[in-house]
């Protein structure tokens, strides 16, 4: 550093000094971490942010190759004005074409008007009046995706979405592949957004192409949540949902994910062909669900179910129908099933069972931290004795787990199970050598399992399909809406 | 009292709640179980670990900040607290140093300080003054940047 000031002493010789000493030792891009370079940038606003894709090659090619710097269009600034104009014509031009609009100190969204060519676009509909105006009324007819959220719990708001749309009448969205309603999921079942039948009916008519449904935290009393006439409709997650009946979902469904629903599981899709990812959690009618499953649920294409957290499972009694036990069912119906996940009660006779699920890759034991040190040991024998169960067998918790990547040799737990105890285990487990990381976030270890688990077909893939979605929505859009959390993961 | 080893084989005795501030250090001696052992900080130089100290004894009663989602990271302002501020008043070698100490040795609100001194140094700069702040070289060339300037002409006097 001395040399920048002796460099500025002496005019003359500055542009040789900077050239040929401080060339690249300054440039905070070339010194720092990129996670650590693209934290500053997001600390600026988003003026600053251009200035810095001005300044060299690289700098452009790091700011502009880093979404959440450009989607992320947070309007609240301390300066709010003067920033909306330019995010105002940022957007006009046609670069950002995710966008999330959240909640701002200022009214004043009328320079969202004529934008067409956005494709996703989040929501806060308590903050967004005209930008609702205008969705309406058809303005972003490039649409993909769709995705309300309520940053706080207002009836009037909730209401408004679906008053807009079934007065105004706008037109069909033919480009909406996906469309999230994400209530509060932490409200009470009394409390949930209370939808007339007819309503919801004629806003899904909206949307013949809708690939993706996701429902969060409503209550739409009717008996005719009729999905089945929309053909396109492949992915239906419903979580913490209040219906009368379970909507019926089309037969090319493949994904079903119903979790904290009280809907009535008789009503299941029995003889769905397409289905390959089915779960079914914390149901309050769970005997019925999972009776369902034993008696007569045919998906003969299913790759992946999760019965876990279910209260029927929770005590350490086996559930039987007939006098066989679920497992046995699981482990005849559905034999190209490659992913299961289940309890933490999950008994020594039940893992035995799943033996002969001949295609078994994966098999998660949600909620780890209740496994008991014997069981933990017996799942790492099962794991090591079954050599066809595969390279992978890990366990999840929510917070707490351990991955054990047995093509990579790489285990991760997170610190609830001492290193030394993990350790114990690992001189049982053949091959298996490296404790690699402990105390990393759940975010982190989905990061790695897409870097080291190729098996999983693409990372988006792998974060709809699984109950971790149960908390977030789908991975596109925590991509672009949590720029700090999951950039850094 | 934690002995810490830098790089550079200076070694410290510091406080174990001052050491703790690190996630690191603090994990190191939880694995470790015995806080009298010696802990080796391979990455760190002896005056970036004095600095980095330094800071950690000043802030050792601060509550840790809990890792809870902050979704609304860009409202935070670039303020820096007024010790902080002199604090971080070193040379860009230093500073860049201290990031990645704070980077490395897991301590976020320092990482958060060093992070918004280099916004700071961003923060209302046109192109030219960031190139010069940081001696980065203009690799555009003239038409391009002709071109750059056309394009984000409305940008410049908002």
């Amino acid at each position: 550093m001395a040399t920048l000031c002796d460099a500025s002493s002496m005019a003359g010789q500055r542009d040789l000094l900077i050239d040929h000493e401080n060339l690249t030792t300054s440039d905070p891009l070339a010194r720092l971490p990129s996670e650590v370079f693209a934290n500053i940038l997001l600390q600026l606003r988003f003026k600053d942010v251009l200035q810095c894709t001005k300044v060299c090659r690289k700098w452009q090619e790091f700011a502009e190759g880093y979404p959440p710097l450009w989607s992320y269009i947070n309007l609240r600034y301390d300066d709010g004005r003067e920033s909306d104009a330019t995010v105002s014509e940022y957007i006009h031009r046609g670069k950002g074409t995710h966008l999330c609009l959240s909640s701002s100190l200022s009214n004043d969204y009328r320079h969202i008007r004529g934008v067409r060519h956005i494709v996703a676009l989040k929501i806060d509909v308590c903050a967004f009046n005209y930008v609702m105006c205008d969705i309406t009324s058809g303005m972003f007819e490039k649409l993909r995706s769709l995705q309300f959220y309520f940053s706080q719990d207002s009836t009037i708001h909730k209401a408004m979405v679906f008053i807009i749309w079934t007065v105004t009448a706008p037109t069909s969205y033919h480009s909406l592949e996906m469309l999230s309603f994400e209530g509060d999921s932490t409200v009470r079942e009394w409390n949930r957004m209370l939808l007339e039948p007819w309503d919801f009916m004629k806003i899904m008519k909206l949307f013949p192409r809708l690939h993706t449904l996701y429902l969060c935290g409503l209550k739409i009393t009717s008996d005719c949540v009729n999905l089945e006439a929309m053909e396109e409709l492949r992915n239906v997650i419903l979580l913490n949902c209040t219906f009368s009946t379970m909507p019926t979902i089309p037969s090319t469904c493949s994904e079903l994910v119903v979790d904290r629903c009280n809907v009535f599981p008789h009503s299941l899709p029995y003889q769905n062909m397409e289905l390959s990812n089915v779960a079914l959690r914390n149901y309050p009618y769970n005997n019925v669900a999972l009776q369902a499953i034993c008696s007569h649920c045919k998906w003969s294409s299913l790759k992946k179910l999760d019965i876990s957290r279910n209260s029927a499972l929770k005590f350490s009694r086996p559930f039987t129908v007939a006098g066989k036990s679920l497992e046995f069912f699981i482990t005849d119906r559905f034999k190209c099933m490659e992913t299961l996940i289940v309890g933490s009660t999950v008994t020594d006779d039940a893992l035995s069972e799943f033996r002969k699920l001949r295609e078994l890759k994966y098999l998660v034991i949600q909620d780890a931290q209740q496994v008991t040190a014997r069981g933990f040991h017996n799942l790492l024998y099962f794991g090591r004795r079954c050599s066809r169960f595969g390279k992978l067998m890990y366990l999840i918790a929510l917070v707490k787990y351990i991955v054990v990547n047995m093509k990579t040799q790489k285990i991760m737990c997170s610190d609830h199970i001492s290193l030394a105890h993990l350790h114990y285990y690992l001189l049982e487990l053949d091959g298996v050598c490296r404790v690699v990381e402990s105390n990393v976030s759940v975010d982190e270890s989905i990061e790695s399992w897409m870097n080291d688990i190729e098996e999983f077909e693409t990372p988006e893939q792998f974060a709809v399909n699984t109950d971790l979605c149960a908390s977030t929505v789908i991975a596109d859009w925590q991509r672009f809406t949590q720029p700090i959390e999951l950039c850094f993961a | 009292m934690v002995k810490l080893t830098s790089s550079d084989g200076e070694s410290f005795d510091v406080e174990k709640d001052v050491a703790e501030r690190s996630v690191l250090i603090k994990n190191m001696i939880e694995d470790v179980g015995d806080a009298s052992t010696e802990i080796p900080i391979p990455n760190v130089t002896a005056n970036v670990l004095k600095k980095v100290l330094e800071w950690c004894e000043h802030h050792k009663g601060d509550p840790i900040a809990a890792n809870e989602d902050d979704t609304d990271a860009r409202k935070k302002s670039t303020d820096i607290d007024e010790w902080d501020q002199k604090f971080m008043q070193v040379d860009q070698e230093m500073l860049f140093e201290i990031i990645l100490a704070a980077n490395y040795l897991d301590i976020k609100a320092l990482l958060e300080v060093g992070c918004k001194t280099v916004a700071n140094m961003i923060k209302g700069k046109t192109p030219e003054e960031i190139r010069r702040t940081f001696n980065i070289q203009n690799d555009f060339t003239p038409e391009e940047e002709a071109q750059i300037r056309r394009e984000n002409e409305w940008a410049e006097d908002r």
